[in-house]
């Protein structure tokens, strides 16, 4: 029996997701395409959140989806009607994408002729924050029906958020939604997030993110 | 969070460099595991304990080595570890953006005969 020895490795567990990620990220990066992981709770009004911005954006910039979902392809077929490219990842029972799902569902869209991204991630406020897609901006929804101290429960998620929409503003009243006390919250485990407080479904706010995509996408490209 | 999937994949790596290094058995497994990084070090260890099996680390301990979330402080220059999940500078109070450290899932090394 040989001696025990101690073999250094040093390597990241997720390193085959980082590295598809890389790719991802080299590949939006060349053919200038700003992408954007949108993550929330599943119902908190991301595909309509989605919908509206592709909607009212379509005459400023070309947009293309990847919707994933554990079931049905109801909101890329929903996020068509908007006019632009959907690709539904149906991922069976997987909660979240991972970069490769991601690299797959792109082969399916004509990256040269957009100049976003839109990466819907599966409902979930867990699993989402630990998984690089390759994206150059993190979206966290939070709708007025979840409460004021979801930012604390969910830190992690939170931490990673570039942009934290607060969506369903038009109901703010009827669910006894608390917003100063959101929005400290926000501020207090994400301070390095812009904060958008918006109705998807009336459009109050929306225009503010739009001006900021905008923005983003000048500074970027 | 997923567990039983990353144990998978350190599994898989800890095969593919005891076969490189023709190793004969592996003892342990040493993990870096960031408290920002999603993974439970207590799922971990049971993950690893029933995905060992049949495997070249079916003997293999594993250790686990916890990496703090460390935030910068612009204002002040320093390093700082936030105490829970407001990170907030102990010396000005100014919320910190800057996280040096706590996201890592790394397999650090292995001990082999």
């Amino acid at each position: 029996m040989s001696d025990p020895r101690t073999i250094f490795i040093e390597e990241a567990v997720q390193g085959r997701n980082d590295e598809i990620a890389a790719t991802n990220r080299q590949l939006f990066n060349r053919l200038r395409v700003f992408s954007m992981n949108v993550m929330s709770a599943p119902g908190s009004g991301k595909t309509e959140f989605l919908a509206r911005t592709l909607t009212d954006t379509f005459d400023k910039f070309s947009s293309g989806v990847i919707v994933g979902d554990i079931a049905t392809d109801n909101d890329a077929r929903r996020l068509m009607r908007s006019g632009v490219d959907a690709v539904q990842i149906t991922t069976n029972g997987y909660c979240h994408l991972d970069a490769e799902m991601v690299a797959r569902a792109t082969e399916a869209i004509d990256l040269d002729r957009i100049d976003m991204l839109i990466i819907e991630n599966v409902g979930n406020m867990v699993c989402p924050a630990s998984f690089d897609l390759g994206e150059r901006m993190r979206v966290v929804l939070l709708s007025v029906t979840e409460g004021e101290d979801k930012p604390l429960k969910y830190p992690t998620l939170f931490k990673v958020a570039d942009v934290v929409v607060v969506n369903k503003l038009d109901i703010a009243d009827a669910v006894g939604f608390k917003r100063e006390s959101a929005l400290e919250n926000i501020r207090t485990i994400a301070p390095q997030a812009t904060i958008f407080e918006v109705s998807a479904r009336t459009g109050a706010g929306m225009q503010s993110w739009y001006d900021f995509l905008c923005e983003r996408m000048e500074l970027e490209y | 969070m997923h567990e039983v999937g990353l144990i998978q994949q350190v599994i898989d790596l800890v095969e593919d460099y005891a076969e490189r290094e023709h190793a004969g058995v592996i003892r342990s497994v040493k993990m870096r595991v960031g408290d920002l990084s999603g993974a439970v070090p207590d799922s971990l260890t049971f993950a690893f304990g029933i995905v060992r099996r049949d495997t070249v680390a079916k003997d293999a301990e594993l250790i686990i080595e916890r990496e703090p979330v460390i935030c910068f402080c612009c204002g002040c220059d320093k390093e700082f570890m936030p105490s829970g999940a407001v990170y907030e500078c102990p010396i000005c109070g100014t919320l910190s953006v800057q996280i040096m450290s706590g996201r890592s899932l790394q397999v650090v090394s292995i001990e082999v005969d």
